[in-house]
């Protein structure tokens, strides 16, 4: 026996060639016939065999891929599937896992679409910031479709239905054949350059990938990029992608679909009208009540405050001061009269008057002197004799 | 108003405005009544807009000379 070496275990080995395997093998286009097709009832995951004349290998569709396949996968169906290599480990075993798969009928049509797409998508085409808003609220529509479909009547029903106010113009244009890119592409040209339009629905109806073709032609797809007014695309039903949904400011799954998203609910605009209208007089109501409250205070303050009531004050208080000055020059007048009264009667008690009331008289000489003394008057002169009646005149006749 | 053929688009974000104007508080009391005042009319040209017209559904077509002209269908 050889030294101990140290050797590879199966499951090692196993882990290394899925190693080697996913990171060579990855995102392949096979193309084969389906054969030991196998649909698992719980999981929903598909199991089959891809064969040709001289080799097959096993593959795995998981639940999460199939279900948005457009065909029913059947034994003898010749396919073009999009895959990885993986191994699976436990067995050793090879088998494909399947992302995308197509009848090959449409092979060649399908990898044509996904060279376009890839094309586009590196041009930065179908991204976000050239996407332009759609109108909220536009007066006029153009349609770009045939004029004679059913998909320009679904249209014009769900428009008049939901916005009977919003004007329709329609560009008719061939949405089928050799010939239906260069209508399409003249059709948004033509709407592009005449005036007021809001925004456009590009559509048609149902059909076989082939039927819609046109709108996943280069030409057509630059167009609507092109496009200066916003491009609804409204193709084929709900499960057709074309490189024009790509590529258009917004993807509707239908063509009455694109109506409903674009055309605006009159009911909706007219009841945010309402709104609206009641908030504007909610608000004036407001500022109108808010206003007066402060004029109501103001002309409170401004009553208080006014001159005429200053002036009632300032009269009121002359009026006081008034009454008290009267009532103050009234009593010192009666205490001067009282004062005035006993001054006179004392007065009145002095008066010579008085004496000569008692019987007493006085002696005036001829010179109207008072005469105290007798001897002041010599015998024979004249004198006055002032009694309380009258006076007399009398002489004096001898020394007494 | 100034601009007489607002459509509708500006005419409502224009009313939001003013709704949002007075709603603040901010204005004074001249203001609010001119903002009311203008949305109220605002508001009737927009319902007129709206309820007013006769629908119409035109096609564009190439007139002979080359020019697009509207061809009423229906």
């Amino acid at each position: 026996m050889p030294v101990k070496k140290s050797y590879l275990t199966v499951s090692k080995l196993n882990s290394d060639i899925k190693n080697l395997v996913e990171v060579n093998l990855s995102n392949l286009w096979v193309e084969g016939e389906i054969s030991n097709y196998h649909l698992h009832p719980s999981s929903g995951h598909m199991y089959f065999t891809l064969k040709d004349a001289n080799g097959e290998i096993k593959c795995v569709m998981f639940r999460g891929n199939n279900n948005s396949l457009k065909f029913i996968p059947d034994n003898g169906i010749q396919v073009i599937i999009n895959c990885s290599v993986t191994i699976y480990e436990q067995r050793g075993q090879i088998q494909l896992r399947v992302f995308e798969m197509k009848p090959e009928g449409e092979g060649d049509l399908f990898l044509a679409f996904e060279k376009l797409k890839l094309k586009l998508l590196s041009e930065n085409l179908f991204e976000q910031v050239h996407k332009k808003n759609i109108p909220k609220y536009p007066r006029v529509i153009g349609i770009v479709t045939s004029g004679t479909s059913a998909a320009f009547e679904d249209i014009c029903n769900v428009i008049n239905r939901r916005a009977p106010h919003v004007k329709i113009i329609l560009r008719s244009v061939i949405v089928q054949g050799n010939d239906a890119s260069r209508t399409i592409i003249k059709g948004i040209k033509d709407l592009n350059s005449y005036e007021n339009i809001d925004v456009i629905i590009l559509a048609r109806g149902g059909g076989s990938i082939e039927d819609l073709w046109c709108f996943n032609e280069e030409s057509v797809a630059r167009s609507i990029f092109a496009s200066k007014i916003p491009v609804v695309s409204g193709i084929g039903h709900e499960t057709d992608f074309t490189i024009s949904d790509f590529v258009s400011d917004l993807r509707a799954p239908t063509p009455s679909a694109a109506a409903e998203l674009v055309a605006p609910e009159q009911e909706h605009i007219l009841r945010i009208l309402n709104q609206m209208e009641e908030q504007l007089y909610k608000s004036v109501k407001k500022s109108l009540e808010k206003n007066m409250l402060k004029v109501d205070y103001l002309d409170e303050k401004l009553r208080y405050f006014q001159p005429k009531k200053r002036i009632e004050v300032q009269i009121n208080k002359i009026n006081e001061l008034q009454k008290r000055l009267c009532s103050q020059i009234k009593i010192h007048h009666q205490n001067k009269k009282r004062e005035l009264n006993s001054v006179y009667k004392q007065f009145n008690g002095l008066s010579p008057n008085r004496v000569l009331d008692r019987g007493y008289s006085i002696i005036f000489s001829n010179e109207n002197k008072v005469i105290r003394q007798s001897n002041k008057i010599k015998v024979g002169e004249l004198f006055k004799a002032q009694t309380a009646n009258g006076a007399l005149i009398a002489k004096k006749t001898k020394e007494a | 108003m100034k601009n007489k053929k607002k459509d509708l688009e500006t005419s409502i974000a224009y009313l939001e405005k003013l709704v949002t104007k007075m709603e603040s508080g901010n204005g004074s009391l001249e203001e609010n009544i001119q903002w009311f005042d203008e949305g109220i009319k605002l508001i009737e040209v927009c319902r007129k807009e709206l309820t007013g017209s006769e629908k119409k559904i035109d096609e564009l077509i190439k007139n002979v000379d080359g020019s697009l002209i509207l061809k009423n269908i229906k």
